[in-house]
């Protein structure tokens, strides 16, 4: 069977499915910025080994870390209503996804700030600073920039997931083009659509926290401020990176 | 005498790893503005005595007193003696993510809470003393291990110590490279600052020091001013060393 494929039919559905992009853009930049949040207070609380808190981010990573993203939304948008708190479908995906990327994100931070040297720690104690300085001044700003890579992977897979939250019906790029498929039947040239779609997003994001992991990466920096505009630019190859 | 007091007093110091020993009653008395340098062979214990005097180590036994005062291993206690007692260590350690500058300024401003503009200037007399005034915008990654030592030394200097304890700190660097950490160290004698120092170069530790203490296998076996420590070794062990070390 030779499939047809009907290009004009992309131009009249591209307006309809930049809305969507937005709403896509929208909930996974919230969740990925929540996501950063959750994420470090979650690799600091571990680090510093607080009590009870500590307890409370393991369970919580590991409960969300080995159950379905699925389950989570099904559970925030059917179950919790049941127990009198009603959310929009937005906010569930928002939810649903920041907590996903935080449990995510705490694990790529934990690992940061574990791999911070322990002579840079006793550097600190040396000089007189006290645990939380020594955490707020280096263990954080060195942590951060030794696991950024792993959190534009998380990062990326949060734009993926928010695919999911077509189940709850929030209007973004995918429940947009299978809405519109049970219209028009044009399936071939809606799925390969939103498909190039996708992959420009979530370039254009790998590219982006490319940049940003250059200009956190201090063995590439000469001197404050200078260094990073001239020559670094130029070199940075352009690799999305593979997130899965 | 009011020049009697030790600024730095070690009494019957004792350390252990589990059933390991590694210090077994250590006393020394430092005087301000003297220079001691600690020599002896790997595993003898000098990184853990150095290490037991601003805990960084808890001890077993013994006590550390600064001007008479007990160091009690207390977080607080503890902090404010760091604070009086710097320590500079084999593999530098500057905070990679922080300029020269900013690795100077970081304790001074957040740990003893000084104004940024007071310490600026002065941290710029100590680069400037070290021989890297124009460095003071560099990351750490730019900077030869040499240099990076320099700063290490300029970070603890600008806390303005009372005591200073090094502890092998040219013995990461290359060659060529030792010479200038040296200089600045005899330099900082010259002027008049108390210090420990832990070295394998016996040529630069004759120099500087004032006194030099041999150790081995936890105890001092040995110590006096350069001429005879070195010269007229009285015990067979130091002889050893020595005959090993030169
Ligand atoms: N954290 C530790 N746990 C267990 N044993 C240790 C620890 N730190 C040091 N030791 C042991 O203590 C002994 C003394 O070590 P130390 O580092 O003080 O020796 P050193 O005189 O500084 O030697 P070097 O000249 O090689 O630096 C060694 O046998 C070492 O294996
Ligand atoms: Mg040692």
């Amino acid at each position: 069977m030779v499939v047809s494929f009907d290009f004009g039919y992309i131009l009249d559905v591209l307006p309809l499915l930049l809305t969507g992009l937005k709403m896509t853009v929208l909930i996974s930049v919230t969740s990925i910025a929540v996501s950063l949040i959750i994420g470090m207070s979650g690799a600091v609380i571990r680090t510093l080994g607080i009590p009870v808190l500590s307890q409370i981010v393991v369970v919580y990573v590991d409960l969300i870390r080995n159950t379905p993203l699925l389950v989570h939304v099904f559970y925030l948008y059917f179950v919790l209503p049941a127990l009198g708190i009603k959310l929009s479908a937005v906010a569930v995906g928002i939810i649903a996804l920041s907590l996903w990327g935080g449990a995510f994100a705490a694990e790529n931070f934990r690992g940061g700030t574990d791999a911070v040297p322990h002579a840079m720690i006793e550097s600190g104690q040396a000089l007189g600073m006290s645990t939380w300085q020594i955490v707020r001044f280096i263990m954080i700003p060195l942590g951060f920039r030794i696991s950024f890579p792993a959190f534009s992977n998380t990062a990326v897979s949060v734009i993926k997931n928010s695919a999911y939250m077509t189940s709850i019906g929030v209007a973004e790029l995918t429940f947009m083009a299978m809405d519109r498929i049970a219209y028009d039947f044009k399936t071939y040239e809606m799925l390969a659509t939103i498909a190039v779609i996708y992959l420009i997003l979530i370039w254009g994001t790998s590219y982006l926290f490319r940049i940003i992991e250059r200009k956190l990466d201090y063995k590439t920096k000469t001197t404050k401020g200078g260094g990073i505009n001239g020559g670094i630019i130029q070199k940075l190859k352009f690799s999305p990176r593979r997130a899965d | 005498m009011s020049t009697s007091q030790p600024k730095l007093s070690i009494r019957n110091l004792q350390k252990q790893y589990g059933t390991n020993v590694i210090l077994r009653g250590v006393d020394i008395d430092v005087y301000a503005k003297e220079v001691i340098v600690i020599i002896g062979p790997s595993g003898s214990g000098k990184s853990t005595l150095l290490r037991c005097i601003n805990g960084l180590e808890t001890i077993n036994g013994g006590e550390v007193y600064i001007d008479d005062q007990k160091i009690v291993h207390t977080p607080q206690a503890i902090q404010k003696v760091r604070q009086r007692i710097g320590m500079v260590f084999q593999s530098y350690n500057l905070f990679p993510h922080m300029t020269v500058m900013e690795n100077l300024l970081l304790a001074p401003v957040k740990v003893q809470g000084r104004s940024k503009t007071e310490v600026l200037p002065q941290a710029r007399i100590l680069l400037d003393q070290v021989g890297l005034l124009d460095k003071e915008d560099s990351y750490p990654a730019q900077l030869s291990g040499g240099q990076q030592q320099r700063v290490a030394i300029a970070r603890s200097l600008v806390m303005n110590p009372e005591v200073l304890l090094f502890d092998e700190v040219t013995s990461a660097l290359d060659p060529e490279r030792v010479r200038d950490v040296l200089d600045v160290m005899k330099d900082l004698a010259a002027r008049g600052t108390t210090m420990l120092i832990v070295t394998h170069e016996m040529g630069f530790g004759r120099d500087v020091g004032d006194r030099i203490i041999f150790m081995d296998q936890g105890v001092i076996v040995e110590q006096g001013p350069p001429e005879q420590v070195f010269g007229n070794p009285q015990e067979e062990r130091t002889r050893q060393f020595l005959r090993n070390a030169m």
